[in-house]
This record gives C-alpha cells, structure tokens and sequence, in this order.
C-alpha cells in the first residue's frame, strides 16, 4: 500500500513538471503566431556594377512557414527583377520570445547605371497582404563599386579659431554595410598646427548611417583640438584600418564548391585619410593684451575663498580659486602669487573636475594654495590675477580676484617662527612628534626653483665655448704678437724694409709684365721684365738702387748665389731684347713674346 | 561589423592604458607637480606625525622627479631627491642625490647641511674636509676653468707683450709671472674635483662586496647605504663593479647597489 503510494506520488510529480514544460510550450506558440506582420527589404549588394547580379531580398516576420506569396513586383526601368525567388528561413529567440524570419530573395540585375528606389508593394502571403517597404540600390560601372566603400571625413565645429581656443570636431569612418572591417590603430593626427587632447578609452562610437540610399556602418570619434600656429593652417587625419578580403587563389573549378568550400580569408591593412581641408587661425589680438595674461582662452568665471578665517601666525591657510567655464582648462596656468613680507606661499595644489551634465569642454580647475602669514599684522591675502581671452567676443578679460582680509593672531606660547621654508618649527617645549624622525625636521626644505636644465651626466667642463674662447685667446694674443715685432722690425731693419718694400714693388711689377704679356704688348713686357727683374736683385742689395742697376750688376749677384748658367742666360736674353727693342730699333714682331716669358719666370724662381 | 569594432575597442583600449600611463609631461612640469606632491606630503607629516599617511605623496613626487631625471638634471633636481628619498627613509639614495647635487653646485650651503644631516642619520663618520673641500670645493670646476683662462692668458700676455710696445721694466714681468702662479690655484682646484670621476656611493643596505664578480661569490664584506667607494670603471663585468672602500677593503659590488658620481 506504501509502495503504491509512494510510486503514485512519484507519477504525480513528473505529471506535474511535464505539464508545466508543455503549458510553457503551449504559450510560446501563440505568442509567436500573434507578433506581428511586419515586412523589410533590402537590395544585397547596395552598390552594384552594370550587368551583375544582385538580390532583392524581402524578409517577412511573424508569418509562420514559408508559403508562396503573390502580388505585383515592381518594375523599375533600368532594373531586371526577376519573379523566381528563393526561400529562406531564420529562428531567433529574443528576450525568452521565439521569432521566425522568412526571406524571400528575388535575383535582379541592373541594367543601366544610375540610382533606383524600388518602390514599396504589397505581397500576399497565404491570405494575408504585408506591405513591403521601398529600398535603393545604386547601378555604378564596375570600376566604380568599390568607390566610396570606405570614407574617412573631418569635421570640426567652426571655420575659423584664435590660437589657443578649445576646438571640438569629430572624426567619421563610414563602412558600406556588409563590408568587414576593424580598426587596427589609433587615428593619426597629420599636421603640427594643431595639438589634440588624447583619446579617451571607447572613443569610437558606433551607429548605422543612411546616406544616398546607402547603409553604413559608421564610427564617431569625438575630437578636441587647440590651434597653435597662426594662419590659414590645414589638418587631416588618417585611421588604418583591417579589411577582409577574400582569398583569390581557389582550389575548386566549380565556383559552387569555391563557396562551399569558402577558403581562407585575408585581412589586409588599408590606411584612410581624410581629404585635405584648411582652417583660420587668428593670433590672439596684441591691442588690449594685458601682461599678466598666460594663455587661457575661453568663457570662464573665477572664484576665491579661504579658510580658516582665522589664524595664528605661521599657521596655514588654505586660499582656493576656483574657475568655472568652457574652453581650454589645459592652457589655464596656477596663477603666480609670489610670497611677500607678509605671506609665505606654497605652490598650489591643481584639480581639474569635467562637468558631467554639461557637454565635452565643461568644467572646474581649482587651484588650492598654502598660504603662511608670518605675523599678526599680516591679515589681507594678496589679489589672485587670473586673465582669459574670451574668443566669442574677442575681447581679454580680467577676472584678478580679491580674497579679502582674514584675522591673524599671535603665534600661540610655546611656538617660534623661525623661517618660512617650514611652516612652523615647535620648541623643545612643545610636544615633538613621535613617529616622525626627529632628524626630519632639519632636513632643508626641497628647492622650487629647478634652475638651469642640462643633460643627464653631461658635466664637462671642456665645452665648446670654453674651448672657443681659448684658442681665440691664443689667436689673439699670437696676431698681437706677430704685428707688432713685424712693426718693430720694419722700423728697426732697414735691410728688412727694403726687403719687404722690394717684394711689394716686384709683385706690382710682375702684374705689369703679366699684363703687358696678355695683351701681347712686347715692349711693356720687355721693359716690366726688366724692372721686374732689377727690383728682384736690388731688394737683396743694400747698396744700389733698382733703376740704376745694370745687367753686370744683376750677373754679378746671379753668380753670388751660384744659380746656373741657364738662369744668367735668361735673364741676359731679356735684358738684351729690351735694349735692342728701345735702342736698337728692332722690329717687336720679330720677338718671341711666349720664350721670353718663360725666361723671365724661370729666372725668377731661381731667385726665390 | 560591429562585433569586430566592439572587440577591437577592448584590445585598445587595454593597450590604451599602458600608452595613457606614459608621462607625456614637460621636465618642468613633472618637476613642479613633484614639488607639490612632496609639499602635500609634507604637510601631511607635520599634521599627522604619521609617515604612513604621507608615503603616497612621497611616492608620487619620487616617480615625477625620477621622469624629470631621465630627460635632464640640475642642482633642485637631485636636492629634491635627495629630500624625497630621505622621507621615505631611502638614506643612501638621499645622500646620493644630495652628493649629486653638491657636484653640480659645489658652493650650495643648504645641500651641504642636507647631505651632513643624511649621514649622520646613516651613522657614517663624520667627513674631515680637506683643505680643498674647505676653500676651494666652494666654487664649481667651471667656475675655476674660466677663472683659470682669464689669469692664464693674461700673464702670458702681460709678461709677452709689453716689450713688443716698448715697454720696459721688471713690473710686467713680476705681474705676468705672478699671474701665471696664480693660475695653478684654479688649475689644482679643477684636478681636485676630477678626483670625484671615480667616486661611488653605496645605494642600499648590506650591499655586499663579493670576492668575484658572480651572484654566487663568496661575501668580503656588507657595505652600509651612504657609504662612499672608489670604483674602477673600466670593470670588465657587466653586471658588477670593482669598487676599493676607505678601510682597504676591495672587492665587486652588483651596479644597481651603488650610485656613481658624476664628476
């Protein structure tokens, strides 16, 4: 009896659950039969060339098995659509509901270039009538399908900027729908007029696009910009990106088995870059530009608080300034408030919040000082200067906040203020710290200034200026040197200074006879050669006079210094054609200008 | 196509993170944001009387400085260093940098008090300053260098020239000369200060001085941070450095254990 209860009970409770499965089962069934009816087409490809064969593919819903339909296709004129469709179906379970797709595709062919909107009809299927909406497809010569697959474009918010002012633009890629393709870096910035605020993480974002008739994939990235360079200056941008390519090399004859057996597929990288386009870059305006101004450009409003509002001397008081607007936080630079007299200041502590409800280029800096006052007197915090030039208006504007005046008390007994690089140094009197080092507090605070820059480990002191300096020292004082013992020994040797006058005289007279030879001219040359040749002589004599100076007197010192035979001979021959030329009425043209030439030069090496 | 857009988001965006942490800062401001990092820690400190508290901002201003040093280097530089590395208890690092910055600005009261405090908190015995250390060492070796040209050249010049215009007298000649043996007070202070080409300081704790030049030698001895060595540079090993201590004693030190002094 137990044994029967037991294994009833175990009936009931499989009953129970199969019955909750198949009422579940039983639910889903009418759900999906009363979706509703709704009917979408598309052409596949969207871009076609002339004469290849796409499809018109028309995807009912919620309509159950596929059943033939009827109904008049369109015809568009220009457009081959044939009747003979091909059926297939697609199940999909959204959020727990069972969806049945049934597409019916119908093959066309473009026959004439241009754009076609294949107008919306209705379809009968089984006994019901669906509206198939209109769709577009584009008929292009074959070298044009692949134009405009990919598009890379620009845009920025206004045509012209002022140097400095925060830009917002954004980068679109458009991707033909169907055609695969990944990013595979980040975009790249061409052209240094402009600098860009890096990318924040995600900063494609995604949405399909109509354009032309012409689904798109397309990505937005989101841009912000400053101009730095004055002018008419360009930007482009460009974005590689991975395409998948079919492999060509195919294995079957039969293309059936080529799809069937689809391949391997490549993926090839394609950089994009946007078409070139210029922007007006104003310079901020000199007229009106205040001095203290440091760059900040766009619509903001400053603040200042303090806190405590009272204090004891060499205590820290925390001054906040806070700006509040649009524009180029970057370029918004801590005020400089230098320490004073009165007031030791720290450098300040920057913050910058976005603001999160308001559009990209929103939001708060704040600069948040320690200031010291040194002593009981010391109650007016100093003017805070902050200064932006507003692009809209074009005008500079100043914004130098007053905090106003606090209350500075004595420093509390016990306490000594002893400098200002820490802010207060307690006595032995008052509690030390105990976990601190004692040794810690002796420590010289850091340095705020950073001094003058070089490169790590580049500590030599042979520099180039300090060799520089060295050898013109050396040049100098050797020039110096030279001069003025060649002065002294001008004035002091008279043999020197025939010798030097000598050379100075033969190198003009030389010119002479170099001129006289040019312009074949015998009797100049003869008559140069010849003085030529005494000054040459008379420079080493110290006796006579170059003019007065024969040719025995000239063989005389030729021999002296044992020159050859050839050479006296030379100089002999020259010195014969000039007298028989002046006084022996001998015809020039008789003389051989060259020969003479050539005598004058050798013996004048020998003499040098 | 989305899907691929979507995963290839994360791919950089992961990658975007390693470039995103890459210090894209000018040497001036990572220096100046240091700065205010080390005041912040400061502050803490002197608040809280709790280094803990203020490790963070010691950190932070540690980091920025060292990108600082990886670009350029001056005298704040390494004295900010050396501060940063003192509060963070890194003693032989501080007197290192503090050294550092001594080289650089040799006549700096303030970092000559900051590196005597750093060794005597390191417990090193107590430096006997030479004669040079004393006088001379005040004045950078490019300061000498120049003052050195200048006496040079002009006693070469007063006790050359004089003559070549007619002057004469034993006084251009005295001077010339006197100013020649001038020129040796420079010229010694220069050679002086290319004694530190070799110097090296002890960076961590117990670093150990090996036989040989191996991680497995055997131990000569364990030098303390703030220590200062006389290396050998030209030391065949890659990963070690031969390094004589004041004591005599001698031996290898790994190269991350000892910071050298640039001269």
């Amino acid at each position: 009896m137990i044994v029967k209860a037991a294994v009833g009970n175990r009936i009931y409770f499989l009953f129970r659950r199969y019955c909750y499965i198949l009422l579940l089962f039983l639910c889903a069934i009418p759900a999906g039969l009363i979706q509703a009816q709704t009917a979408k087409s598309r052409v596949d490809p969207q871009i076609a060339a002339k004469g290849q064969r796409a499809s018109y593919k028309v995807t009912l819903q919620g309509v159950g098995s596929p059943q033939p339909v009827g109904g008049s296709l369109p015809k568009v004129p220009g457009l081959n659509i044939s009747g003979s469709a091909s059926t297939s179906t697609q199940m999909q379970v959204i959020n727990g509901s069972m969806r049945r797709f049934v597409t019916y595709s119908f093959p066309l062919v473009g026959e004439k270039l241009g754009t076609y909107t294949i107008p919306a009809w209705d379809m009968t299927f089984g006994n019901r009538i669906i509206k198939v909406p209109a769709t577009t497809i584009k008929v292009v010569d074959t070298d044009d399908v692949f134009n405009g697959i990919f598009q890379l474009e620009l845009h920025l918010d206004k045509s012209s900027y002022y140097v400095g002012e925060r830009i917002s633009g954004k980068l679109q890629l458009l991707v033909r729908e169907g055609v695969e393709a990944s990013l595979s870096g980040l975009p790249e910035k061409i052209g240094d007029a402009f600098v860009q605020k890096e990318f924040k993480e995600n900063f494609w974002k995604i949405a399909p696009e109509v354009r032309d008739g012409i689904r798109y994939d397309m990505a937005t990235a989101r841009l912000t910009l400053t101009a730095i360079k004055s002018g008419r200056q360009s930007l482009q941008y460009k974005v590689p990106i991975n395409v998948r390519v079919k492999n060509r090399q195919t294995r079957f004859r039969d293309p059936f088995f080529d799809d069937f057996f689809p391949g391997r597929n490549q993926y090839k990288t394609v950089t994009l870059e946007t078409n070139e386009k210029s922007w007006e870059i104003k310079p901020l305006p000199s007229e009106g530009k205040p001095d203290r101004f440091t760059g900040a450009v766009g619509q903001f409003e400053a603040s200042v608080s303090f806190s405590p509002s009272q204090v004891s001397a060499g205590e820290p008081v925390n001054l906040k300034l806070q700006i509040t607007g649009f524009g180029n936080f970057d370029r918004i630079q801590a005020p400089k408030l230098e320490s004073t007299e009165d007031h030791k200041v720290y450098p300040p502590k920057i913050e910058f919040s976005q603001n999160t409800t308001a559009p990209e280029g929103f939001g708060t800096k704040t600069f948040e000082y320690i200031i010291i006052p040194k002593h009981e007197d010391a109650d007016t915090l100093m003017g805070v200067p902050f200064l932006f030039f507003e692009p809209k208006q074009g005008i500079y504007v100043d914004q130098t906040q007053r905090p106003g005046e606090m209350v500075v008390l004595a420093p509390p007994a016990g306490t000594q203020i002893t400098h200002f690089n820490e802010p207060v140094v307690h006595t032995a009197n008052s509690k030390a710290p105990q976990e601190e080092p004692q040794d810690a507090r002796k420590l010289l605070p850091i340095e705020t200034n950073p001094g003058k820059w070089h490169k790590p480990g580049e500590r030599s002191i042979w520099t180039p200026a300090f060799i520089s300096a060295q050898i013109t020292s050396l040049a100098l004082i050797s020039g110096i040197f030279i001069v003025r013992r060649r002065q002294i020994q001008l004035d002091e040797d008279s043999q020197f200074r025939r010798q030097v006058q000598g050379t100075k005289e033969m190198r003009a007279w030389k010119q002479k006879t170099e001129k006289a030879f040019a312009s074949r001219n015998v009797e100049d040359f003869l008559d140069s050669a010849r003085r030529t040749l005494q000054i040459s002589v008379s420079k080493e004599l110290s006796s006579s006079e170059a003019e007065a100076l024969t040719f025995d007197s000239i063989r005389e010192h030729l021999e002296s210094q044992n020159l050859e035979e050839d050479v006296i001979h030379n100089a002999q021959a020259l010195f014969d054609a000039a007298d028989l030329l002046k006084f022996g009425g001998a015809d020039a043209a008789g003389l051989n200008l060259e020969d003479l030439n050539n005598s004058l030069n050798s013996v004048l090496k020998a003499l040098k | 196509m989305r899907h691929v857009f979507q995963s290839l988001f994360y791919i950089l965006f992961t990658l975007s993170i390693s470039w995103l942490s890459l210090p894209a800062k000018t040497v001036v401001e990572a220096f100046e944001e240091a700065n205010q990092a080390y005041t912040r820690g400061d502050s803490i400190l002197k608040k809280s009387n709790n280094p803990k508290e203020a490790e963070n901002d010691f950190l932070t201003a540690l980091r920025l400085y060292n990108i600082c040093l990886e670009k350029a280097e001056s005298p704040a530089l390494h004295r900010n260093l050396g501060n940063t590395n003192f509060k963070l208890g890194k003693i032989g690092h501080s007197i290192y940098h503090f050294r550092q910055a001594l080289q650089l600005s040799p006549s700096s009261e303030e970092i000559r008090a900051n590196l005597q405090l750093a060794r005597k908190t390191a417990k090193l015995p107590e430096n006997k300053e030479s004669l040079y250390e004393k006088t001379l060492e005040k004045k950078s070796p490019h300061v000498w260098k120049w003052v050195l040209a200048v006496t040079f050249w002009l006693g070469v010049a007063i006790l050359i020239l004089p003559k070549y215009f007619r002057i004469q007298g034993p006084v251009f000649s005295t001077l010339g000369i006197l100013l020649l043996l001038l020129s040796m007070i420079p010229l010694w202070a220069i050679l002086q200060s290319g004694k530190v080409r070799n110097l090296g300081i002890i960076l961590e704790e117990d670093a150990p001085l090996l036989i040989s030049p191996t991680p497995e030698s055997a131990v000569a001895n364990y030098l303390q941070p703030g220590q200062e060595v006389q290396l050998t540079l030209n030391s065949p090993s890659k990963t070690h450095i031969f390094a004589n201590t004041a004591t005599g004693d001698s031996g290898w030190l790994p190269k991350q254990l000892v910071g050298h002094i640039h001269p």
